[in-house]
């Protein structure tokens, strides 16, 4: 039949049309105003054929321009997206461009995860100098001169001076409590990160130099039950809700009473092993009520009440990503440094 | 210090099994870190802190280990029987005086006479070793052995060797000299205690005795030192000397006052049974200890303050079982602690020795209710913390490593950079020639990182920086040379980014880094000003300003400043340092949006051929004057000099955006704002529109 042979034609010419302008041709050819359809629709008009006649055609002209229509359309997007058959196919096994980004240096990830953690219990943070002087660094802390808890908190000394006291670095964060509490009245809590120096040989777990976060709070009744909660509720946060706190009496200079504090070991809970020496705890922390000298040293009344700790940056770094010597944080070999997110 | 549990055994009766012990020892705060079996025994290395002096004998830890298993301590039959006066000396005191009244509160010298210096009985022998000493002869042997039984340290002299047959205890004078037992000489100063005989030093007192006055296998007649010295002095004497004996140790520490003459009396009656001899005469010099000072003691404050429910009767048993005497009536309590717990001053004191009797574990932990909650320091007081914090994770997503460096440098290092000319602060008392000064720029620890990253073959594309405290001094006063110390931002940019497949290698350099300034500013609310260093000046590059203020400078690493940390001459490098006080000083930056415009800004190209002597920053202050008001923003996004243009020219392609608020511009409005802004380029700069 005439119309099927034409049909037949019209769709194979538009299938196989090269790209979207031949393709145009083709549709002006067939489906435009003056194009081989509208023609054939313009025939029914004559007055020569039957109404059942001219029906039935019409029905079958209309089902050839929706066929041509349906192709043509069909066309028009596999010219588009289809693949080309003159370009060689993507190979989607090839590497993805990663994007270049940075990191943080592991002791700032883990100091911030402390901070952070503290930040929650209502803890902002502040932060005071590296170089300091005696007053702030031990006399006020109730360390004096030729006291053997001295020892613990052997100190380098600066060759210049601050004005006519000696200067030195910094043994622990402590001396920042001194500075503000200087110039801020209680009640406060704050907690302090920053660097801090001991003249300690260099070997895989000692370093001339490293970082601690100190915390304080001072408020009319504050109790050791308190400073518990805080630093447990801050190692739940730190280490998982299974984390244990073990609070063993000790000594520091400027509390009263002290304690450190000693994490159930997070490898062998608490079972002992290599890296808690197995006792089954690790050292992490110290703490204890202020020491009510070092009240007296910053001019708060007599009965003032606060608590006070400090933890190890490193140690808590070296513990959470069981990197051995401690030397590797500041050599900065990316081979170390990009193990870390 | 070590402890034998057999021997502890001689002062207390014990059936807790040895790991039980130590266990207890350490909830109450004597540390046991080693405990280990042998020969019968168990012996105990435990961390004696700097205030329990008391526990440094073996009689000071069974008192200890009574108080921490709930039980009062009682001295046993036997060794108050040793404390006891041997009778029947009756010559005059040997003859002694204590000069330095505030170095030596007491001086107890015991005369014996017909002793034998001969070799210890194997089963003194075997204790020393035990403990770690060495067996020298009975008499010495005793002293020591009687130090770690009591914690009182003793001295023997050969009487025969002292001249004038006296004994003084004073300040050593200068220019004297001891030749001290461990053979060394030591050059005495005014700031150390002596026992001297009538003519010389014979005794650094507390720390080591002299060697030619000690015992020898031809000692018949000994006087035996026990005598009570002030801690400070001591710790001095020792310091000084570069020593540390067991007897300076706990001399510096404190020794119990009520044990010096006791102790005295032990060590003479053990040494008359094991070398001969006796006792003929005691001088007893000074003053007996002082009774204690009495310490107030509320049971309800001190419950309130540990959070811990511990009843009254029990506080009083507990501080009973320490040994102190509690006078309890009503809400006050007045406490006296014993003579070896000179530790025990303040409430406070007593109220660890409760909470730590009681158990630290017992407490439980709460956090503070609100009543009691400290309040927050106002939060945009000090943000310093957070703006690091905040500097820091911008620049890690910008693609930048942070590193860490040492403060303590070698004092070379700071002199092979020489970026700031500060003066470089040095130590004092420095561990070694590696780390004598402290850092004066943190581009010492950048190159490092680069040079052992290059040598590793780890990377060839450099990125990194670091914030810290960085030193230097003062050039000028008052007074020159203080230490100033700065928070800084290091940038080090360099090297050639890694290729990959489509991406071809780039060189990095001081546009990168300048682009991550530009970061800065824009994402940070920090106005950073750039001026080139004027010419002639030391290192040439680019002055960061803030506020018409110095904050820094930024440049490119010299190659031979690079090659002194062996860094090789391919990898070029930029480098910028920061001061950051102004940004942290600044607070917390919130940033005030303004609305979205309701039209699309015009966009033009512009490309000009110009001189290149001209500097792109002149061209763009130029356009940016021109456009005004219309022009929004300029970019460059071509350069090009070469073959393709003329020569000394330059083609620069900038795009411009042009918008006025919500109003639609005409075409006529931008074709004349550009017109505009060509005649002033080709006025200024003879600039040549190329298309």
């Amino acid at each position: 039949m005439e119309l099927d042979s034409f049909q037949e034609e019209a769709l194979q010419a538009l299938s196989g049309a090269k790209d979207s302008k031949a393709l145009e041709l083709l549709r002006v050819k067939y489906l435009g105003r003056k194009g081989a359809l509208t023609e054939r629709f313009a025939a029914l008009k004559d007055p020569a054929q039957s109404p059942a006649e001219k029906s039935r055609l019409g029905q079958q002209l209309n089902e050839v321009k929706r066929r041509l229509e349906e192709a043509l359309a069909e066309r028009t997007v596999s010219l588009q997206t289809g693949p080309v058959p003159s370009r060689p196919k993507q190979d989607l096994t090839l590497p993805g461009h990663v994007p270049q980004a940075g990191r943080l240096h592991p002791l700032s990830q883990t100091l911030e995860r402390i901070l952070e953690i503290f930040q929650s219990l209502g803890f902002p943070a502040v932060q005071g100098p590296e170089v300091e002087t005696e007053f702030n660094n031990f006399e006020a802390l109730n360390i004096p001169a030729e006291h053997p808890s001295r020892e613990n908190f052997d100190t380098f000394y600066l060759k210049t001076a601050v004005g006519t006291a000696p200067a030195l670095l910094r043994s622990h964060t402590s001396p920042v409590q001194i500075r503000f509490m200087k110039s801020h009245p209680p009640p406060f809590q704050v907690v302090v990160p920053g660097r801090v120096y001991r003249p300690d040989a260099v070997d895989a777990t000692h370093c001339f130099q490293f970082h601690q976060v100190e915390g304080l709070a001072v408020a009319p009744g504050l109790t050791f039950g308190d400073l518990k909660g805080v630093l447990a509720s801050w190692a739940q946060g730190m280490f998982g809700s299974s984390a244990r706190l073990r609070f063993r009496p000790h000594h520091f200079p400027f509390t009263e009473p002290s304690a450190e504090g000693d994490l159930a070991c997070i490898f062998c809970s608490g079972s002992g092993c290599r890296v808690c020496g197995r006792k089954g705890w690790l050292e992490i922390l110290g703490c204890g009520m202020v020491h009510p000298q070092v009240f007296k040293a910053v001019g708060y009344p007599a009965g003032t009440v606060g608590f006070a700790f400090g933890m190890g940056v490193e140690r808590i770094a070296m513990l959470l990503h069981g990197v051995e010597d401690i030397r590797l944080f500041y050599e900065n070999d990316l081979r170390f440094l990009r193990q870390f997110p | 210090m070590r402890y034998s549990l057999s021997w502890l055994k001689e002062f207390i009766e014990l059936s807790v099994p040895p790991e039980r012990l130590a266990q207890r020892l350490t909830l109450g705060g004597l540390e046991v870190n080693r405990l280990e079996a042998a020969d019968g025994d168990w012996l105990f290395e435990a961390e004696v802190t700097p205030n329990r002096a008391d526990c440094l004998s073996h009689l000071g830890l069974a008192r200890e280990t009574a108080a921490v298993l709930g039980r009062t301590f009682r001295f046993p039959r036997w060794l108050s029987r040793e404390f006891q006066l041997p009778r029947g000396e009756q010559a005059a005191p040997f003859p002694v005086t204590i000069e330095d009244t505030e170095g030596c509160r007491r001086y107890i010298g015991i005369v014996i006479e017909g002793v034998e210096a001969r070799p210890s009985p194997p089963e003194m022998v075997k204790r020393l070793e035990k403990m770690g000493l060495r067996s020298i002869n009975n008499i010495v042997d005793v002293t020591n052995l009687c130090l770690l039984e009591l914690g009182q340290p003793l001295h023997a002299f050969d009487l025969d060797r002292l001249e004038g047959g006296q004994i003084r205890v004073r300040r050593a004078k200068a220019g004297e000299k001891l030749r001290l037992l461990d053979g060394n000489e030591c050059a005495l100063t005014a700031d150390q205690l002596v026992i001297a005989d009538a003519k010389k030093p014979v005794a650094l007192a507390g720390v080591m005795g002299g060697l030619l006055t000690q015992i020898t296998p031809n000692t018949r007649r000994v006087l035996l030192e026990s005598a009570g010295f002030q801690p400070s002095l001591i710790r001095r004497g020792a310091r000084i000397a570069k020593l540390s004996t067991d007897s300076s140790y706990r001399f510096e520490r404190g020794v119990d006052p009520e044990m010096v003459l006791p102790a005295a009396v032990r060590a003479a009656r053990w040494i008359t049974r094991i070398a001969g001899g006796a006792v003929v005469s005691i001088a007893d010099i000074g003053q007996a200890g002082m009774p204690s000072p009495t310490i107030p003691l509320r049971p309800k404050k001190a419950q309130e303050i540990l959070g811990m429910k511990i009843s009254a009767g029990q506080q009083r048993r507990f501080l009973q079982h320490i040994g102190c005497q509690v006078r309890a009536s009503g809400r006050n309590w007045a406490v006296q602690p014993p003579s070896w717990r000179a530790d025990l001053k303040i409430p406070e004191d007593l109220h660890e020795e409760l909470a730590r009797l009681f158990g630290y574990d017992r407490c439980v932990p709460s956090l503070p209710p609100l009543p009691r909650r400290p309040v927050q320091p106002d939060p945009l007081e000090d943000t310093s913390v957070e703006r690091e914090m905040q500097l820091r994770r911008l620049l890690a997503a910008a693609g930048l490593q942070e590193i860490m460096g040492y403060s303590l440098l070698h004092p070379q290092d700071p002199a092979k950079v020489s970026m700031f000319g500060r003066g470089v602060v040095e130590l004092k008392n420095p561990l070694s020639l590696e780390q004598a000064v402290l850092r004066n720029t943190l581009l010492v620890g950048a190159l490092q990182a680069v040079a052992r990253n290059f040598s590793w073959k780890t990377s060839e594309e450099f990125r990194l920086f670091e914030i810290g405290s960085v030193f230097g001094t003062s050039g000028e006063g008052p007074p020159p040379g203080y230490p100033i110390e700065t928070r800084m931002l290091g940038l080090l940019v360099g090297g050639i980014s890694a290729p990959s497949w489509g991406q071809p290698k780039q060189p990095l350099g001081i546009f990168h880094l300048k682009g991550i300034l530009q970061l800065l500013r824009e994402r940070l609310n920090f106005s950073l000003e750039e001026v080139p260093a004027p010419s002639g000046a030391p290192e040439p590059g680019i002055l960061l300003k803030l506020s018409g203020k110095p904050v820094g400078r930024l440049g490119i690493v010299d190659p031979s400043v690079a090659a002194a940390f062996e860094i090789p001459e391919q990898i070029s490098l930029a480098y910028a340092e920061l001061d950051l006080e102004p940004y942290l000083a600044a607070g917390r930056f919130i940033p005030k949006t303004e609305p979205l415009p309701k039209v699309p800004p015009v966009q033009r190209d512009l490309a000009i051929l110009i001189s290149q002597e001209i500097p792109y920053e002149k061209i763009s202050a130029a356009i940016r004057e021109e456009g005004l008001p219309l022009l929004k923003s300029l970019e460059l996004f071509d350069l090009y000099q070469g073959t393709q243009v003329p020569q000394g020219k330059k083609s620069l392609a900038i795009r411009l955006k042009f918008l006025d608020g919500d109003r639609t511009l005409t075409e006529a409005e931008i074709q004349a704002a550009h017109q505009k802004i060509l005649d002033r380029l080709q006025k200024e700069f003879s600039g040549i529109l190329r298309y």
